[in-house]
């Protein structure tokens, strides 16, 4: 048994929350409408000072908060910027977010700066360098961290070991914990030809701390259908069975609905969560 | 097998090529499906560059603004993935490039862009009230040096780009702009919540330009009275003080050096 003066570490309540945009800032500090909690980029908050501070401090004062951090580059071999560590760190003590998280990705090569998740053939030199990098970012942040599975477009030559087992060894080593994105898992199974029913079979369900729900599309190349993860749509069905089947492996979880392109209406996000706490109240109900 | 650092390094390169790559280390199936992440980073810098840039985009179109923010990006990509850092070359980039000759204060618009998207994120800072200012009169106001507030950046342009970027903004006056009508001699801070873009004659401006470097003020006075012997000292003062432009006030000596800004 632990001590009394070392408490549990916060936890997000197993419910949904949306991810915080630009256009929906001011309604969310006005009404204050219901929702779990609220996932915001840390990086739109690294400048100095201004209006995007005044909001989130107000947001946090009303809400739970998770940092979702696209800027780390956890999968880059030239290590991780410890400028932008620091920047995370400060913003972390000042914001004390509930979860920090980044992607199983890199973006970050000879010092640019790509934006975008980019992928990484999962070999066993990778799997050092991100458990390196993981490492630096949780001593740096003095927290430990959720990796994310990314969407995959294309496949490496070389990349021999599968996904979960490489987010699973990720998480051991380190200690890491997984925010799983339904999306992202059936996006990857049907560009690159997979089951994604096999996929969360292989996740180690007990280090799933967080899910991510998103829209995607589904675009042509070469003649050949292609799905972009490009949170510009409601969650499709197919998603939302796959979410029940990772919710009936894993038991109730945190779960993050994200739109990124054309940004709808509040209410329009607002009614993906509501639909995301219905499969967790059922999820509850079945486990209970 | 190739290591992964030098994957990334021919990845990216391929990522940021204006033309498709060879990426041998993808599977050839896969290969076509590269082109997602061109499109994406493309797509996603050019964005951001056209939130900080709206005005200049508006002037040039769409088709332009696209074309050359893909060059700027292969030739300038983003150095740190806070991307409200991106952006601060392009305006010397705009000016440099033949293409822009048509628009010739397109640059300088693009510069009061970049004053007005930093200002908005700098640091917060109580402007100097009148009570401030009183505490620090005891010296002779000749002698006074004032702390610049860290918002704070200096515009100047032989066009009118502050008329050019009011009537591009949301409520902004319809009026015609004789862009070649006047020099533009302009502050951008931001005291409290807006940022504000304020308008100064040439006169009044070099005394601006003095307080900044840390001229004490009546040094500052005099190198505007050369400028122009008609320089209206008292309406320039209150514009000054009221504006929110500095955050304290010493006589010099005592004043700590003022910060240098970007």
């Amino acid at each position: 048994m632990g001590s009394p003066d070392a408490p549990f570490p916060p936890i997000l309540p197993p419910v949904a929350g949306i991810g915080l945009r630009a256009p929906h800032v001011l309604e969310i500090i006005e009404h204050r409408p219901a929702i779990g909690w609220l996932e915001a980029h840390p990086e739109n908050y690294m400048g100095d000072g201004g209006p995007p501070h005044v909001q989130l401090n107000a947001i946090r004062q009303e809400y739970d908060l998770s940092f979702h951090a696209v800027g780390l580059s956890l999968g880059s071999a030239e290590g991780i910027d410890a400028r932008h560590v620091r920047r995370l760190r400060d913003l972390a003590h000042r914001y004390e977010p509930t979860l920090v998280s980044d992607h199983l990705s890199w973006s970050v090569a000879g010092g640019v700066y790509l934006n975008d998740l980019l992928p990484l053939p999962l070999t066993e030199e990778a799997l050092n360098i991100v458990c390196a990098n993981v490492d630096a970012v949780q001593s740096a942040l003095g927290r430990r961290i959720l990796v994310e599975n990314p969407s995959t477009y294309i496949a490496f030559q070389h990349s021999p070991i599968p996904e979960p087992e490489f987010l699973s060894e990720l998480s051991q080593r380190t200690g890491c914990g997984l925010l799983l994105d339904v999306n992202n898992i059936y996006v990857s199974a049907m560009n690159l030809g997979f089951d994604p029913r096999h996929y969360l079979m292989a996740v180690p369900g007990e280090r799933v701390e967080e899910i991510h729900l998103a829209g995607h599309a589904l675009s042509r190349r070469d003649g050949r259908e292609v799905r972009i993860d490009d949170h510009g749509s409601p969650v499709c069905d197919a998603v939302w069975r796959l979410y029940a089947e990772a919710l009936w492996r894993f038991g109730p979880r945190p779960t993050l609905v994200e739109w990124d392109t054309d940004v709808p209406p509040l209410a329009t996000l607002l009614a993906e969560a509501e639909m995301a706490d219905r499969y967790l109240q059922t999820c509850r109900e079945e486990t209970s | 097998m190739m290591a992964l650092y030098g994957l990334q390094e021919q990845f990216a390169r391929a990522v940021l090529a204006a033309s498709p790559q060879a990426c041998p280390w993808l599977t050839p199936a896969s290969e076509p499906f590269f082109d997602i992440h061109r499109n994406n980073t493309r797509v996603l810098l050019r964005e951001a560059l056209g939130g900080v840039f709206p005005v200049a985009r508006m002037l040039v179109g769409d088709d332009f603004f696209a074309h050359t923010a893909r060059m700027f990006i292969t030739q300038m990509p983003p150095r740190s993935p806070v991307l409200l850092d991106y952006g601060r070359d392009f305006p010397d980039f705009l000016d440099a490039l033949p293409a822009s000759a048509g628009i010739s204060y397109l640059g300088d618009v693009a510069r009061l862009e970049w004053a007005v998207h930093r200002a908005y994120h700098a640091a917060n800072a109580e402007p100097l009230e009148a009570a401030g200012l009183a505490a620090a009169l005891p010296s002779p106001p000749a002698d006074l040096v004032f702390t610049t507030h860290p918002s704070l950046m200096l515009v100047r342009s032989p066009f009118a780009v502050d008329q050019i970027w009011r009537i591009h903004q949301e409520g902004g006056p319809a009026t015609e702009v004789r862009i070649e009508d006047r020099a533009a001699y302009l502050v951008v801070v931001r005291p409290r919540r807006t940022v504000e873009v304020l308008s100064f004659d040439a006169a009044g401006f070099v005394v601006v330009e003095a307080l900044v470097r840390g001229e004490p003020l009546g040094q500052a006075l005099d190198a505007g009275l050369s400028a122009s012997p008609a320089l209206a000292i008292e309406r320039l003062l209150a514009n000054l003080l009221t504006a929110g432009l500095f955050t304290s006030a010493a006589p010099v000596g005592v004043a700590e050096q003022a910060d240098s800004h970007d």
